[in-house]
């Protein structure tokens, strides 16, 4: 098994990738407000969950 | 490395339909690892392509190199894809002729494949994902290591997940484009992915 190679770079910000993927500014804004939108809707699903529920859901291989 | 970005991924996989959830799984991967993916989806129009090829790849810190689809398509004239090979060796002999500290990953979905697809890489472990995106998921986190902030399986499940469910249809929707292999869906993922990374991989920068 080949080693891990260590990533040391600094996290670009959403706008560093927005520029950089040519994305315009109000694209870039609808595109933050939707993973708002997306997480605040998970977030309420979480909640309603019944408490028991399988947690992993990860898939095996 | 001049004008390399560091935190720039060249991601070389097949645009096939087929492989759709295996390109969400590299886009939430190396989203998730501070990461921007790039691909040759970017590329329009202009100079000759080859030329543009190479100057996204010099521009990429990082290359995921993934092999699985070296195969005859069923389309007529039934081809194998030299895409992927072609452009991991672009990067290899440069990085030989020229060593910059760009690191190169292969990929490959099966065990032995590659030492017959392509045995002037024995010698060089692949990462084994198997038949599933999860496993691509799981072998960026062997690929990559990060000394800060190491994203886990759950984060990036998550990243994975919502780029699918909710970031897809939306996007396909917004851009009229009938397939995420196209320029502006991509450029919309990427951005998306970061956002979504921001909000599970605690450690990441916020936008003031």
């Amino acid at each position: 098994m080949r080693k891990p190679v260590i990533v040391d770079t600094p996290y670009p910000t959403v706008w560093q990738t927005a520029k950089k993927m040519g994305v315009s500014k109000k694209r870039t804004r609808e595109l933050i407000k939707l993973a708002d939108e997306i997480m605040a809707r998970r977030q309420m699903r979480r909640k309603t969950e019944q408490v028991g529920a399988p947690k992993n859901r990860l898939k095996t291989a | 490395m001049p004008g390399a970005q560091r935190d720039s991924a060249f991601l070389n996989i097949p645009y096939d339909r087929a492989y759709e959830e295996h390109f969400l799984a590299y886009i939430a991967g190396v989203a998730a690892f501070g990461l921007d993916p790039r691909a040759t989806l970017e590329l329009t129009g202009g100079e000759r392509r080859l030329n543009r090829i190479f100057k996204l790849i010099e521009a990429c810190r990082y290359s995921f190199h993934d092999l699985s689809f070296v195969k005859l398509d069923r389309k007529r004239p039934t081809t194998p894809r030299f895409n992927m090979p072609f452009e991991l060796g672009l990067v290899i002999g440069w990085q030989k002729a020229a060593p910059s500290g760009h690191q190169w990953f292969v990929f490959e979905s099966s065990r032995h494949r590659l030492q017959k697809s392509l045995s002037d890489l024995n010698g060089t472990d692949p990462f084994v994902y198997g038949p599933n995106p999860e496993g691509i998921l799981r072998e960026i986190r062997n690929a990559l290591v990060r000394h800060d902030m190491q994203p886990t399986a759950e984060q990036m499940w998550d990243i994975f997940d919502i780029l699918g469910v909710d970031g897809v249809p939306y996007i396909l929707k917004k851009t009229g484009a009938s397939s995420v292999f196209e320029a502006r869906p991509f450029a919309d993922l990427a951005v998306l992915a970061r956002q979504i990374a921001q909000a599970f991989v605690p450690g990441l920068p916020e936008d003031p």
